[in-house]
């Protein structure tokens, strides 16, 4: 395939523009940027006394764009709850970056954390020749167009960030979260322009799979949530651990370093993600955003990895980042912030010809790296990468007067012409703030009444087949989480290897002992009451998580990942603004610091009649250090005879429930996070693990006690029966649905070891705990309601057929 | 003697006897969408080939790389020429132009290592060929909903006997 | 004694380099060196220097035609008189996953006519039409000439991960020729908790047996009841792993180098950690490099 070369540059004019007129650039252009920015820079170049080129403006726009400057968090929110304004300057900084800021003063020497906030992925130390990198984030807009090649992307882009952290991490393993509509929606009801949430799941699913798995990363944990408002805007969070080694986690470029290209060729795709994720999707979108959807190539990436591998412990750079939203614009504009830059856009390797300058210089190509590189170790650069097929070339320099100065040869000729010349200063620092004004009204949702729910037993079976709850082996077994050779536990667990873990333990280093934890927490439904107890809800899920397979909560970091709709509404940002300060006040209390996050915006569908913006989401992503994995602990019971306990508060909490909403109800009280009970019960679990006094540890969430106890049962092959008068519980709970169903937090369903019950009870004095049934030799899980009578006795294979039936595809 | 460059489009099939399991999963996807009438899928890899190739080159890359031995057979097409009975339909998905075509680049790749010096590059698609009594709202439905993504693919189908 | 030398060949795609070398680390070999073929085919380094050639785990060139067959080709052409070299030595080649797709299609196995390079088998997309990743239970074969799983117990248990890792003959000679070499050195069975003719797959398997039987099949040590996902791809006989017929090229579609370490079982938290299954074929071969 060839195109005509083009190597037009062309100018905006800016200076003389309307604000109409600014207004249709910018539109009509795909800027994304609003009125004030285009003022903005019509002033800056003004005292230049000139108008910027394209290749500026687009520099500006991707530079400037949600998507990179973050200008929701960074901005001014004046924040209205009842009649309470409060203008906050900066939520980002005033929650998020607090909570780490306060923890990391409090720990002092105990502070654990590397590098936070800063480089593409945050950094906690692992042991003492490595560190461990982690990022999360979202593709959420290009999969909604092509669900494989936006997952695909999606899980290459987040692998190259831990790859452009300090000098390099190695990937240790990825998880995975969606949200998606139902799998079940009804075709005919699909608005113009929507594909099938079921052609969605099954793309995304593949996408992930031909990526990660190529590369030889595990995908060892991850979630998959239902909701219809899912149903244009799918959310793809995808996420990488890595491994560096701690003397290579600085990085600098200097000046006269050259800027250097590696990996693929550049082409005409993904321009405009940066600001096409920052627009909302209409149904012309589909055929308007063409430019903006990419397809990975993960060979191409697996070359980067080995090769730069072997150039990072040889010392043969000074600094990497990825080509990601923005490509070169991005990647550069950021390395040489501090210097400067010139880029020659002639040298960079093109796929085929006919690309503007501009277009050059903000191509999202995929598997691309930039490094600076000291020109002494060129020649060894290129020699290494030449010997594994990987292209390397030199596109530039960093220079020392903090510009960012693109040039061009055009039609190959010999006479260099410049297509931008920025001031760093401007570029990076110029972006208007923005006043947004947020509006907090409380709903209120009724509660179902009681004639309404049906007997617990047929709960419980409907739960379990609910899409939010259902297996997800189908989708499990279809990613490689064993390569690499560091699974130790697995993301199906049991007797039969199908039971559902809770957090996965990685061992990263195979001559080491020291293992990894991951888990997520996620729970969009809570929102729909309060987003604050949503956020709260989410980080101690994600903490129970890695309570449950061993960890400590004071080894822990936590990662933010923030979907949302758009952000100009009062109602969306008052959200945002409300799950922001839960994150600080809960993160605070567990004294588990944020290290990295990231948001998306804008998730909103409109087909010109409705429009369908998405639950506010946030994922909490948890990463703890175990020095030991050897003490870890599965989800599973592991034999007749050993005691079950309830450890935690059962209140009255079914608000935003998975029982609620199976009823068609949202209702009114939405879990909240007692910190101090949770961090008590938290230390104390893992104290009575590190004795041996637990035998399988299950994660209380979504479907409450009956669920947790239902899978523990099944995956190990063993009945229970329990009794509900035993679960500790506020004095107001008095329904036997409340007790199997709610979703308190900080909850857990333990079994002992029989004859070790004393020891376990004194381990967890100070927790509320209640010892609750056994485990029994039939296959039968049997269960006492609060009147005293039996109110399940069903069959385990009736149990784990309605929790395996629904994705058997 | 010098080939003269140009485009030779080759389709490669599993034999009638091996399991298409990608054909199967997409018959079930297509009972989902609600079209009960189609009866079988069969799957198809398509490659366009640019170049001068002489008939032993081409032999060389369609046997000895495109086509496995034990399961598949393959034949040379015409542009819409799969081979698509009497009340079938064929369908033909290949990628837009400038959308990134990593398989493509492998086959250049390994009819290199063949020695083939004459080959300029390989596009590659997708075939499918739709058995039972569909109508062509049918098989674009199909297409739109399953088969292609407009994003990045174009198709054509056609009904074979045509 | 004789010190060991492993090459772990890499490739564009090739992912298992690392936890290969470490197996074999484990096992006791001296030298273990993971070296890019590039090296090999512009002469910088020679397959001479290595007692064991290793084609590990992957997706070489992406499996972007089949499964390995591009790596599978690129080895022929470019590297194909120094691999008969090194075979024509008694050297040792074990291909794992993607080595064991790239020794099938390069001709090396199973070989069942003494040199013979023409493809007798090949390594198919799975019956299921996905990417499986889970543990199986694999049966040695005793008959089998093969060196890397002659001191190990009748049964071991370690993972698949893969697409196509059917195996599929490419005729009724290749297939009698197949079970009187003692070609076939592993298959998959059912786990201890299936008990044969009680489970739905069991009926399934018992279908294929027939109908194998029907076509004159080798019956032989044959277990070809284990039914999926036991046995994972839909495989002929249930084939795991095949050897050449000195034993001394090897290859099998599991990964044992995924079971080296006690934390690696599914169920170590329930049974308890013992010794790891994967390590007796990289013992195997280091012992015999030893012994030869």
């Amino acid at each position: 395939m060839t195109f005509e070369a083009d190597d037009t540059v062309e100018t905006f004019s800016l200076l003389k523009a309307t604000d109409d007129e600014m207004t249709r650039l910018s539109r009509d252009g795909m800027l994304a940027l609003n009125l004030e920015e285009m003022r903005s820079i019509r002033q800056h170049f003004s005292a230049l006394g000139r108008d910027p080129t394209d290749v500026e403006m687009e520099t500006l726009a991707q530079t400037w764009s949600e998507h990179c400057k973050h200008k929701v968090f960074n901005g001014v929110i004046d924040y209205v709850s009842g009649r309470k304004t409060e203008r906050i300057d900066n939520l980002f900084a005033r929650t998020i970056r607090k909570a780490t800021e306060d923890i990391r003063r409090t720990q002092g020497p105990n502070d654990r954390c590397v590098s936070v906030f800063v480089d593409n992925a945050g950094i906690i130390e692992f042991d003492e020749d490595f560190h461990l990198v982690f990022k999360v984030e979202t593709h959420n807009h290009p999969s909604a167009l092509d669900p494989y090649g936006g997952a695909n992307t999606g899980i290459g882009g987040v692998i190259r960030d831990p790859l452009g952290t300090g000098l390099g991490g190695k990937p240790i393993f990825n998880t995975d979260v969606f949200c998606f509509a139902p799998p079940d929606f009804p075709y005919d009801d699909l608005p113009e322009g929507v594909l099938h949430p079921k052609r969605v799941f099954k793309g995304v699913v593949a996408g992930v799979r031909d990526y990660g798995n190529r590369m030889g990363i595990p995908t060892v944990n991850g979630a998959i949530l239902f909701d219809e408002r899912y149903l244009g805007n799918p959310l793809v969070y995808c996420g990488t651990a890595a491994i560096i080694p701690v003397d290579r986690c600085e990085k600098s470029a200097e000046p006269g370093d050259l800027v250097v290209t590696i990996g693929g060729r550049t082409g005409r795709d993904g321009i405009h993600g940066a600001t096409f994720s920052s627009i909302e999707l209409t149904d012309a979108s589909e055929s308007t955003a063409t430019q903006a959807v990419q397809i990975g190539n993960p060979i191409e990436e697996k070359k980067i990895l080995d090769v730069l591998m072997q150039a990072r412990d040889r010392g043969l750079y000074r600094n990497i980042t990825d080509c990601g939203a923005g490509g070169f614009s991005s990647a550069i504009g950021e390395m040489g912030e501090d210097t400067g830059a010139e880029v020659h856009l002639e040298k960079a390797p093109l796929k085929y010809g006919g690309l503007k300058p501009w277009e050059i210089f903000l191509s999202e190509s995929q598997e691309r790296m930039i490094l600076a590189v000291p020109p002494e170790h060129i020649e060894s650069l290129r020699d290494l990468c030449a010997s594994e097929d990987v292209e390397a070339s030199v596109i530039g320099e960093f220079t020392g007067d903090r510009r960012l100065r693109v040039t061009h040869k055009p039609d190959a000729g010999e006479s260099r012409i410049t297509v931008a010349d920025l001031d760093m200063e401007f570029l990076h620092k110029g972006v208007p703030r923005i006043v947004r004004t947020a509006r907090w009204e409380p709903p209120d949702h009724p509660e179902p009444p009681a004639d309404r729910r049906p007997g617990p037993a047929q709960s419980l079976v409907r739960l379990l087949s609910s899409w939010n709850v259902a297996s997800k082996e189908w989708v499990v077994r279809q990613y490689d989480h064993e390569v690499q050779g560091g699974s130790v536990l697995k993301p199906l667990q049991g007797a039969r290897n199908d039971g559902p873990g809770d957090a996965a333990v990685v061992r990263p280093v195979l001559s080491s002992d020291r293992g990894v934890i991951i888990a997520n927490g996620i729970n969009p439904s809570y929102g729909d009451i309060d987003p604050y107890w949503m956020a709260a809800s989410a980080i101690d899920e994600a903490l129970r998580q890695i309570t449950c397979v061993g960890g400590r909560i004071d080894r822990t970091a936590l990662l933010d990942n923030f979907c949302w709709g758009n952000p100009d509404k009062p109602d969306r940002l008052a959200a945002l603004v409300r799950a922001a300060k839960a994150c600080y006040d809960i993160a605070v209390a567990y004294g588990t610091p944020f290290i990295s996050g990231k948001d998306s915006f804008y998730n909103e569908f409109s087909d010109g009649e409705r429009t369908i913006a998405i639950p506010p989401t946030l994922l909490i992503s948890a990463i703890c250090v175990m020095d030991d994995v050897g003490k870890a602990v599965s989800m599973d019971v592991k034999a007749p005879g050993n005691s079950i306990y309830v450890v935690g508060r059962t209140g009255d909490e079914l608000g935003g429930s998975r029982y609620y909403r199976m009823l068609g109800f949202i209702g009114r009280n939405a879990p909240t996070v007692d910190v101090t009970a949770g961090s008590g019960t938290m230390n104390r679990l893992h104290a009575a693990m590190s004795q041996g006094l637990v035998a399988a540890c299950h994660d209380c969430s979504e479907g409450g006690l009956a669920v947790a106890a239902a899978e523990m049962a099944f995956a190990g092959g063993y009945g229970m029966a329990l009794d509900l008068d035993a679960v500790p519980r506020d004095p107001e709970v008095d329904r036997d649905d409340t007790v199997l169903f709610s979703e308190s937090n900080s909850r857990f369903v333990v079994e002992v070891p029989g004859g070790r019950e004393a020891e376990f009870e004194a381990q967890m004095e100070g927790s509320p705990f209640g010892r609750v049934g056994t485990v029994s030799g039939e296959e039968c899980l049997r269960v006492r309601g609060l009147g005293g009578d039996e109110i399940v006795s069903t069959e385990l294979s009736i149990l784990k057929e309605a929790w395996q039936r629904p994705l058997r595809w | 003697m010098t080939a003269e460059s140009k485009t030779r489009r080759i389709a490669v099939v599993n034999r009638k006897e091996v399991v298409d399991a990608v054909g199967e999963g997409l018959r079930g996807d297509i009972l989902d969408l609600g079209i009960g009438s189609v009866e079988g899928v069969r799957h198809v890899r398509l490659y366009a080939l640019h170049g001068a190739l002489s008939a032993a080159e081409l032999d060389r890359i369609t046997s000895g790389l495109l086509t496995d031995p034990v399961t598949q057979e393959h034949l040379e097409i015409a542009d819409a020429g799969l081979p698509v009975a009497p009340g079938e339909w064929g369908v033909e998905v290949w990628f837009r132009p400038g959308v990134t075509d990593a398989v493509g680049e492998t086959a250049l790749k390994g009819s290199r290592d063949l020695g083939v010096a004459g080959i300029e590059s390989v596009d590659t698609g997708r075939g499918y060929i739709l058995a039972g009594p569909l109508i062509r709202s049918q098989v674009d439905t199909i297409c739109r909903r399953l088969l292609a993504n407009d994003v990045i693919e174009r198709y054509a189908c056609y009904e074979g006997g045509q | 004694m004789s010190k060991v030398s492993v090459l772990i060949l890499r490739a564009a795609g090739i992912n298992c380099d690392e936890e290969t070398a470490h197996a074999f680390r484990l096992a006791g070999a001296e030298r273990v060196d993971p070296v890019h073929i590039n090296a090999f085919i512009q002469g910088s380094r020679r397959l001479s220097e290595y007692d064991v050639l290793v084609l590990s785990g992957g997706f070489s060139y992406g499996d972007d035609l089949s499964g390995g067959k591009v790596l599978a080709n690129e080895m022929q052409c470019k590297l194909m008189e120094d691999v008969e070299t090194f075979t024509g030595e008694g050297k040792l080649i074990l291909g794992i996953c993607n080595g064991f797709q790239v020794l099938v299609k390069m001709g090396l196995l199973p070989q069942t006519e003494p040199g013979g390079r023409r493809q007798e088998a090949t390594v198919f997309y799975n019956d299921s039409g996905k990417f499986e990743c889970r543990w199986v239970y694999l049966r040695r074969n005793p008959a089998s000439p093969c060196v890397f799983t002659r001191d190990m117990p009748e049964t071991i248990y370690i993972p698949v991960a893969n697409g196509e890792g059917k195996v599929m003959l490419a005729s009724e000679d290749v297939q009698a020729r197949l079970g009187p070499g003692g070609h076939i050195a592993l298959q998959y069975v059912n786990p201890p908790w299936v008990a044969t003719g009680e489970s739905a797959e069991e009926a399934a398997g018992a279908t294929a047996a027939a109908a194998r039987e029907a076509a004159g099949a080798a019956a032989g040590d044959v277990t070809g009841e284990t039914a999926y996902p036991w046995s994972p791809n839909g495989s002929v006989d249930a084939i795991a792993g095949i050897c050449d017929a000195t034993g001394r090229i090897f290859g099998l579609m599991p990964h044992p180098e995924r079971y080296t370490h006690p934390t690696h079982h599914p169920r170590w938290t329930r049974e308890g950690c013992r010794e790891p299954d994967g390590l007796h074929i990289f013992r195997n071969a280091v012992n015999y490099v030893r012994g030869a």
